[in-house]
């Protein structure tokens, strides 16, 4: 209580009142984030939802299950800045949604022979491979996790296959010259669970990493005595092998291109003479744009959204914050004048996703492949985003969305992904007059 | 101390501080209508009757199924004093 009590109430007044300002201020702050983080998760959920309902209508099984990533730099409530607000709050959030009307007719032999007599005809129908779409600031980004690929298999032992059982640990294939009857085979391999009865594998079941040493066969003991006290403690898994003779099954997974990781068979031909497996039709989830599949098989590689992340900001000749006051029209009797505080600057934001491999989706060599001609569902990727290629550093590429497509750098097949959002907040007031005679 | 000076301060500071509780109410009403009107807004269509139209299925999960809430921060502009809006 002040002595001579004047201006108590007042300087009261001030100090709980502007706390109770800055509190008010705190919850439309919290409040303007949290709708932003809500809308913007909500439009990530039903734009899966949406987009999984429309390839299953259109009998597309890319999508039964479509996931989709949104990043948003949005402008926060900044009530301390007389300029308006000019933090940025990234939000990143994902959702999907399965439409399962479609959810049992996966990618079969007639989506391949759609795909590739659309590839054929020079645009190919990627609907029928599964999609990871991403929206980085408005920017919509279509990218495969998987890619058809066909594989043939030799009838000869080739010069750069070894043996079975021998040390192969680039190539999880061997070759059996036992097999069909004698004249050898391609042998594939898959994971399998561990179990105590081992099948077929000349490359041995616990070879993990094919260097001709089988630490249980090795053992000189009987494998299933060794599986039944301590080999099952020791491993978790081990490689089932499988002669690549008579179809593939379609129901499980072989890796027929050797790099350790299985391939869905979509579909394999015969030999008649000799019934071997000629050639396999498959899905390899390491061929696409994004290989999600990275684990401690590929040591080292990254994929997807980076760390690494900048804002920069370009202003019109210098200026971040224009104010213009004073007289604007002067019409016979009318005047008016106007008081203008706004933002005038671009907010550049940049971020790095890192890509697999080079699926030539997005740039033809330096060029962007430019699809706006084509109708946005037969476009792949619809609308492509991507405005440069190969130097991305380069002055007119600076600002630009751009994908490094040169091979021999250590950026290789990084997507810069730029937002140049535009920043003209403020305000402007028009108070009309009239002069009085 | 002045003849009326406690009065005249607690009026002014009882003026103010109507203002402060009826901008702090407005952002309350604010925060919670924009929040739970979109959750709502989200619940209502996805649970919506449709028919086996696509266009039908597809009003259900659109993204933009939702207009943020206004502010009507300006006391002239809220519904505060009732419904009565300037055209």
């Amino acid at each position: 209580m002040l002595d001579n009590h004047q201006g108590q109430s007042a300087i009261e007044l001030a100090i709980f009142g502007s706390i109770l300002i800055f509190v008010i201020s705190l919850i439309f702050r919290q409040g303007v984030s949290g709708g932003n983080y809500m809308r913007t998760q909500m439009q990530a959920t039903r734009y899966a939802m949406s987009k999984s309902f429309e390839m299953a209508y259109r009998e597309k099984p890319g999508r039964n299950t479509a996931t989709t990533m949104v990043i948003e730099d949005r402008l926060s409530g900044d009530f301390g800045n007389k300029f308006g607000s000019r933090d940025r709050v990234p939000l990143v959030v994902s959702g999907s949604g399965t439409y399962s009307n479609q959810l049992f007719y996966p990618t079969d032999k007639d989506d391949y022979n759609d795909w590739a007599s659309s590839c054929a005809a020079g645009k190919c129908d990627n609907d029928v491979l599964p999609h990871y779409d991403v929206w980085i600031n408005g920017q919509r980004f279509s990218f495969l996790t998987a890619n058809f690929k066909v594989v043939d298999f030799p009838l000869t032992q080739p010069a750069g296959m070894a043996q079975c059982g021998s040390n192969h640990p680039t190539d999880s294939r061997c070759w059996d010259p036992t097999c069909a009857n004698g004249v050898g085979c391609v042998v594939l391999q898959q994971i399998v669970g561990n179990f105590k009865n081992t099948d077929y594998n000349p490359a041995g079941n616990f070879d993990i990493h094919f260097d001709g040493t089988d630490p249980v066969a090795a053992a000189g003991v009987d494998k299933s005595l060794i599986l039944s006290n301590n080999g099952q403690l020791s491993f978790f898994w081990q490689w089932r092998g499988k002669q690549a003779v008579g179809e593939l099954s379609t129901k499980e997974g072989y890796d027929v291109d050797g790099d350790f990781y299985e391939e869905q068979i979509i579909f394999s031909t015969v030999d008649g003479a000799t019934g071997r497996t000629l050639q396999a039709i498959v899905i390899d989830r390491q061929d696409g744009d994004l290989d999600l599949s990275i684990d401690g098989r590929q040591p080292n590689k990254k994929v997807g959204l980076l760390k690494e992340s900048q804002l920069f900001a370009i202003t019109s000749n210098g200026t971040v914050y224009r104010i213009q006051e004073g007289k604007l029209y002067n019409l016979r009797n009318d005047q008016y004048i106007r008081n203008t505080n706004m933002n005038e600057h671009v907010d550049i934001v940049q971020r790095v996703f890192q890509l697999s491999n080079d699926t030539h989706r997005f740039c033809n060599g330096n060029i962007p492949k430019n699809n706006t001609v084509i109708p946005k569902w037969d476009a792949d990727p619809p609308d492509n985003p991507v405005e440069a290629c190969n130097n991305c550093f380069l002055g007119t590429n600076a600002q630009m969305t751009c994908l490094n497509t040169d091979s021999h750098s250590p950026d290789y097949l990084k997507l810069y992904v730029r937002s140049r959002i535009s920043n003209k907040a403020g305000r402007t007031w028009f108070t009309r007059t009239e002069v009085i005679h | 101390m002045l003849t009326g000076q406690t009065m005249i301060e607690s009026t002014f500071s009882t003026i103010v501080i109507v203002m402060l509780m009826l901008g702090m109410v407005k952002v309350f009403f604010w925060v919670g209508s924009d929040l739970a009107g979109r959750r709502v807004a989200h619940e209502t269509t996805l649970i919506s009757p449709v028919n086996m139209d696509i266009n039908d299925n597809y009003r259900q999960i659109r993204p933009a199924f939702y207009e943020g809430q206004p502010m009507d921060a300006s006391t002239i502009n809220s519904e505060i004093f009732g419904p009565n809006r300037l055209p």
